[in-house]
């Protein structure tokens, strides 16, 4: 074998032992580049990576962007695709752009970037895909920035819950964290204060009035089922007017609404409000103490026909009455809700209190 | 230099087939109604499995399943590796459920051990890195 032979055979055996090192990474810039209507994306470069992380940019947005929807899909054949993200449905913004990144897992034959919902002021959108046989962690909104957790990351605190494996709990119960953008506020005090943190809203409500202040968030269409999540109150004061918080279902039209509150220390009430200050009648009122905990969950239900009010421990359901028509009315009775307020009425003149709104549930299947 | 040639296309064609893929797909039972395990999937030391069983063309949860991935030492004697899934809802629109498994086995297969209620197809997914914690049921898609 001639000497140039040698060289060639060793050069060869060289690009071998590189040849072996699998690409470990895939990128795809601009997978939607300046659009403005709903699209799917052809499929995405495939080197059986297991992780996708997918990055949304508004670059002439002022504001954060919200109403989208943007989403992974997956597919084994290339014509039924589904959803293995979460949605995208705000991106935010920092000060030069709105933008947002989530991160998903799974191997899949085919997979692509969908925008569902174009955003209706027609923002041109440019999204990227990162493909990676490698895990990262869970990518998490801190501030107006997007962080991804180390892939050895455990349980990490978030705001006031706990998030593991990418499921959020407040006091051992699961739940979805509050997105305070999509809480809008109602008939708050000048001198109450509204903070709004990660996964949390807190109200430190005063008043000397009885006088609901609240912020709310539109209903899902029916039927539907939400569970309403939040810390209990302090400020409370056996005698002279006590503070008052509670869940109420309310049309944005009439303003009426019909609401459940607590009352001193563990009383529950439920009835109609024709406005903030003014109180109709009571569906119940239950001077029992039946609910000691620091955490109270409401677990609402419009089935279709009917409107059904219950609590929730963590693990159940439940009902406090024996005659199931108490805490049940047509779902149309007194006035047809459009959204879900959550808020307290400061009355009582002496005393500030506060309470903070920890989670929001639409259609759980825990 | 016929024979450098011929080295050369040998040596290119090893460079080439010597890089490993990280996943592995297969459909492992297709429209299927009877109990009945696969042929062991294709094994390039993958430690995360993952099952997909659609009903295509079904709307309603089909229930009375009962689909597992095992693993064997000998491709003689499979145990089972994951929990069983007993039903498929629709999610999304699409009626599937998903199962995931850990370990490196030399012999992998999937296993429907019941009658299905309408045409049962079985996807069947490896990769050689874990990735996945938990499957978060959601209203509308599993999220792993």
């Amino acid at each position: 074998m001639t000497l140039k032979t040698l060289l060639l055979a060793a050069s060869l055996a060289a690009a071998i032992a590189t040849g072996q090192t699998s690409q470990q990474t895939v990128f795809k810039a601009k997978v939607f580049n300046a659009i403005t209507t709903a699209q799917a994306s052809a499929p995405l470069p495939n080197i059986g990576q297991a992780v996708h992380v997918m990055s949304v940019f508004f670059p002439t947005a002022v504001a954060d962007v919200t109403g989208i929807v943007f989403r992974t899909e997956g597919s084994f054949d290339n014509t039924t695709y589904f959803p293995i993200s979460e949605d995208i449905t705000t991106a935010t913004y920092n000060g030069t752009y709105a933008y947002a990144i989530a991160r998903c897992n799974g191997p899949y034959p085919y997979v692509r970037l969908r925008y569902v919902t174009a955003d209706a002021s027609n923002r041109p959108l440019t999204a990227n895909y990162t493909g990676s046989i490698q895990p990262i962690g869970l990518v998490k909104l801190s501030g107006t920035r997007y962080i991804a957790d180390s892939p050895l990351a455990g349980a990490t605190v978030d705001g006031p819950g706990l998030s593991i494996s990418g499921n959020y709990y407040v006091y051992n119960r699961r739940m979805t964290p509050i997105v305070p953008a999509q809480w809008t506020s109602r008939n708050l005090d000048a001198l109450t204060v509204r903070t709004d943190g990660i996964g949390y809203i807190n109200l430190d409500i005063w008043g000397n009035t009885r006088s609901y202040q609240m912020v709310c968030t539109p209903l899902p269409s029916s039927p539907y089922r939400i569970r309403v999540h939040f810390l209990r109150l302090n400020g409370m004061r056996a005698g002279d007017n006590p503070n008052e918080i509670g869940v109420a279902l309310r049309n944005t039209s009439d303003g009426k609404f019909v609401l459940n509150y607590i009352y001193l220390y563990s009383q529950w009430i439920g009835g109609r409000w024709a406005s903030f200050s003014s109180e109709a009648s009571q569906y119940w009122n239950n001077p029992g103490s039946y609910d000691s905990q620091p955490i109270h969950s409401f677990d609402i239900q419009d089935d279709g026909t009917n409107r059904i009010w219950r609590f929730w421990d963590g693990f159940r359901t439940y009902r406090n009455f024996n005659n199931t028509a108490t805490e049940q009315q047509l779902r149309t009775e007194y006035t047809t809700p459009d959204e879900v307020c959550f808020g307290g009425s400061g009355q009582n003149g002496n005393y500030r209190f506060s309470t903070t709104l920890v989670g929001y549930d639409v259609n759980p299947t825990w | 230099m016929n024979a450098l040639k011929a080295l050369s296309v040998l040596l290119f064609f090893a460079v080439t087939g010597t890089a490993q893929p990280a996943a592995v797909f297969r459909k492992v039972l297709t429209g299927i109604t009877t109990a009945q395990a696969s042929a062991a999937v294709t094994n390039m030391g993958q430690t995360m499995h993952i099952a997909y069983v659609f009903f295509p063309g079904q709307t309603t949860t089909q229930s009375g399943i009962q689909v597992r991935i095992e693993a064997s030492y000998d491709n003689t004697t499979f145990f089972p590796i994951s929990e069983d899934i007993t039903s498929a809802a629709n999610v999304g629109g699409t009626v599937y459920d998903v199962v995931t498994a850990f370990g490196p086995w030399p012999y992998i297969r999937v296993r429907s051990l019941t009658t299905a209620p309408n045409a049962m197809t079985v996807w069947y997914a490896g990769h050689t890195i874990p990735t996945i914690s938990t499957i978060q049921d959601k209203p509308d898609r599993f999220i792993l």
